[in-house]
Order: structure tokens, then C-alpha cells, then sequence
């Protein structure tokens, strides 16, 4: 060992730092109530809120769904679960500026690390939504299966406590990786709100049954003719 | 360490995997002066509670992904990082080492080429923290590691998640740069 590495072990003791904080209680309290709060964020809530709503509402639930629309103005997608038969999915997505890219592309062309489920290995496309003005996108879209199957990242967070209380009729609550998750059993509509909160809706076609979870900074959602099972194991095996 | 362990790590670590929250407290009690300090180090500053409340919560919900391959010191402190860069991405900014103060020296009291001594011991280690604010990011980290942190190269290894080689690289290059950084600051007092 130099001079130098010496004088760093000696300036160890020289840095200012202030005591530990006792965070065993805090620590207890939150893993024993199992939905997040909102405290955990209040260093991001600084940031550029780009937050993903999603509402899941059972029909006949109209009421709410007004009450919704006000939240959902936020951005993000909000899911209405429908007992109408299921049309063919040859529609456009209601993604905005929707563009197919090569996986590399993709990686360069949103601000968030994106990830591919080890269990489908690489994806047949790629596809990026939602551009700001520095040409960040906010969406990512892994296809699989002729499309039958997708994987979508948004650059944000989903509200889970909210996606919690909206939860109903073929609507139930699934964990991905020790974390919260919603799964969304049958067809249903979905929407999209934009960056600039513009509701997109994609009437012609109704979606596949729907994972939706969160990881990090980013939303995820997972659609095509899975079980949950397997729909969550997909989901675990994000690299 | 001050903690009464009567129960080693790993075995903690088990019992919390299968929900013992009493075994994971345990554990949180007995890592929260070492994460704080992690954090502290890597910038979190003010927000350093929130951070490591978080990495605390995100380790016990990722507890079956521990399987042992490192100390749970070293894995846990990599989720504090993590959640450290977290939230310079958030804030957009990093707060900086702070020297304690002079006064915080117990040997500040004597008089005479000791106290001459003392002051220049303390300008340089003022020099050495201006140097190490100096640095890229992932050169201090793996410095705050390997120095400040006192973790061997294979919990380097693990915290970071860089390959050994990359470890040990980015140790001298570091080194190096800070010795360039200190090198005018040689020559002034000099």
C-alpha cells in the first residue's frame, strides 16, 4: 500500500458523517402494510412527475370512472374491462408517434435501462411511442409471437395504491418480484394518455389478458393469451 | 461491531426469508450504521434516511434473490448505491464529502510544531476531499469502496457489479488521477 491509499484510510475518519438514523421501526412498519406509500417517493415527487395511471374499472362502475377521469389526466394508460366480445387486434396502437427500431436503437432511444424477459429471449420487434422534444421516448414495445404477444415499458411509475382500490371483477392482485402487481383476466379496453395528457383510445380492438407491474423508474405491462402463472413468470425474468 | 449477535447473518437472513420480521430487524439494526454511512459517501446527503429506508425495504422483498454469492453487507450495500444514483438521477445533484471540522480534532489543543503539524495534516486532507470531488463518479465509488468503506475486492466486486478487472482498473486509475489532482497542490506548499 502507497502513501496515497494510506492517507485515504486515514481521511476515512476525518469525513463528516452524521450519525445513523434508527430506521428499524420505519423499515417494520412498511413491510408490514403491504401497498406502498407515497412518503417513499417524496424525493421524486420533485422530479418531472411522468407518472402512469392505471384504473381498472368494472362495469357498471360508472360513477368512478368520472371520479377516474380527473386522476387519469395525469398520463398513462387506463383500462376499462368490458363483457363485449373481443375484436381482431390488426388495429393501430393508440400510441402516439409509434415507430419499429432495432433493439440497440430502442436502448439508445429512452432515458430508462430496457430490459428483456430472459423466458422470451430476444424480441421479433421493437417498437418506440411518445417522443419529447429531445427525442426521448417515453414507451417501449417488445413484440413476440407475430404480435400476439407484447411486453411494453413506459418511462414512469404506476400509482399501485390507486391500481389497488380499482381493482374488481376480473381484476386481481399478483406479485412480481416481491413487488405489487395487477392482472387483468379477458379482454378489455385500453387507453392512453399522452404527455400532453391527450386520451387516447383504442376502440377498435380490445386487449389480451394484461399484467401490469413496476420495477425501478418504470411501468410494465404484458399482454397476450397467458395465464397469470405464466404471465408472472414472464414478468420475473426480466433481465 | 455493537451489535448483540447471537445470530450470525446468514442465519437471519433465512429466518427473514421465510417472513420473520423480528430476525430481519435484526438485521437492519445491525447493517443501518454501515448503509447510512454508504450513503452519506456516495452523496445522498440530507436524503440519506430515505435512502437507506428504502434499500431496506427493496432488500427484503429481493431477499430470495440473495443467494449468498457475497457478504449480505456487500449485497445490501448495493442496493443502497443504487438507490443513491436513484436519487441524484431525481435531484440532479450529488452533495459532496464534508471534511469535519477542525475543531471535532482532539489534538487541535496542543501548541507549538505538533499544532504546526496538525494544520498542515489538515490541509492537505482538505485537499485530498476537493481532489476526490474532483473525480468521475464511478472513480469515487469504487475509492468510497475500497477507502472509506473498507470492503475487500470481492465486496467491491459485489457492490458495484463490475467485473474484478474493472474493479481493479478503475482503483489505479483513480489512484492515479488523484495523485495528478494533488500533484500542484505539492508543489505550492512545497
Amino acid at each position: 500500500m502507497d502513501d496515497l491509499e494510506r492517507e485515504l484510510r486515514d481521511l476515512s475518519g476525518w469525513l463528516e458523517t452524521p450519525d445513523a438514523p434508527d430506521v428499524t421501526a420505519g423499515v417494520r412498519v412498511r413491510l408490514a402494510t403491504p401497498a406502498p406509500r407515497w412518503r417513499r417517493w417524496r424525493y421524486s415527487a420533485a422530479a418531472v412527475l411522468v407518472a402512469l395511471v392505471v384504473a381498472v374499472l368494472p362495469p357498471g362502475r360508472a360513477a368512478l370512472a368520472d371520479a377516474v377521469a380527473g386522476l387519469v389526466r395525469f398520463a398513462g394508460i387506463r383500462i376499462v374491462t368490458s363483457t363485449g366480445p373481443a375484436s381482431p387486434a390488426a388495429t393501430p396502437s393508440p400510441l402516439p408517434s409509434r415507430r419499429p427500431v432495432a433493439l440497440d436503437e430502442a436502448r439508445r432511444a429512452v432515458r430508462f435501462p430496457l430490459r428483456v424477459p430472459a423466458k422470451l429471449g430476444p424480441p421479433e420487434q421493437v417498437q418506440v411511442a411518445d417522443p419529447d422534444a429531445t427525442g426521448a421516448h417515453r414507451v417501449a414495445t417488445l413484440l413476440y409471437r407475430g404480435g400476439a404477444l407484447r411486453v411494453d415499458a413506459f418511462d414512469g411509475r404506476v400509482d399501485l395504491l390507486f391500481l389497488k382500490r380499482a381493482v374488481g371483477p376480473g381484476v386481481a392482485l399478483a406479485h412480481v418480484d416481491g413487488g405489487l402487481a395487477v392482472w387483468v383476466d379477458g379482454p378489455h379496453a385500453l387507453t392512453y394518455v399522452d404527455r400532453a395528457g391527450t386520451v387516447r383510445e383504442e376502440t377498435a380492438r380490445l386487449a389480451a389478458s394484461t399484467l401490469i407491474w413496476q420495477e425501478g423508474d418504470v411501468a410494465y405491462r404484458l399482454e397476450g393469451a397467458l395465464t397469470r402463472d405464466e404471465a408472472v413468470a414472464i414478468a420475473d425474468s426480466l433481465d | 461491531m455493537a451489535r448483540e449477535a447471537t445470530l450470525d447473518d446468514e442465519e437471519l437472513v433465512n429466518r427473514a426469508r421465510h417472513g420473520d420480521l423480528t430476525a430481519y430487524a435484526a438485521l437492519v439494526a445491525g447493517h443501518t450504521a454501515s448503509a447510512h454511512r454508504t450513503a452519506v459517501l456516495l452523496g445522498a446527503g440530507p436524503d440519506a434516511e430515505d435512502v437507506i429506508q428504502e434499500a431496506f425495504v427493496k432488500a427484503y422483498r429481493k431477499l430470495s434473490r440473495y443467494r449468498g454469492e457475497s457478504s449480505f453487507r456487500a449485497w445490501l450495500l448495493a442496493i443502497v448505491a443504487n438507490e443513491t444514483r436513484n436519487l441524484h438521477r431525481t435531484r440532479g445533484r450529488r452533495d459532496g464529502l464534508v471534511l469535519r471540522a477542525a475543531a471535532a480534532d482532539p489534538r487541535s489543543e496542543v501548541a507549538g510544531d505538533v499544532a504546526v503539524d496538525t494544520v498542515l495534516a489538515g490541509e492537505r486532507r482538505a485537499a485530498l476531499v476537493r481532489a476526490l470531488r474532483l473525480l468521475p463518479v464511478k472513480d469515487r465509488e469504487v475509492i468510497v469502496c475500497r477507502f472509506f468503506l473498507d470492503l475487500s475486492e470481492d465486496e467491491t466486486v459485489a457492490m458495484l457489479g463490475w467485473p474484478r478487472g474493472t474493479v481493479k482498473s478503475r482503483t489505479s486509475r483513480a489512484l492515479a488521477k488523484l495523485r495528478g489532482l494533488l500533484d500542484p497542490a505539492e508543489v505550492r506548499c512545497g
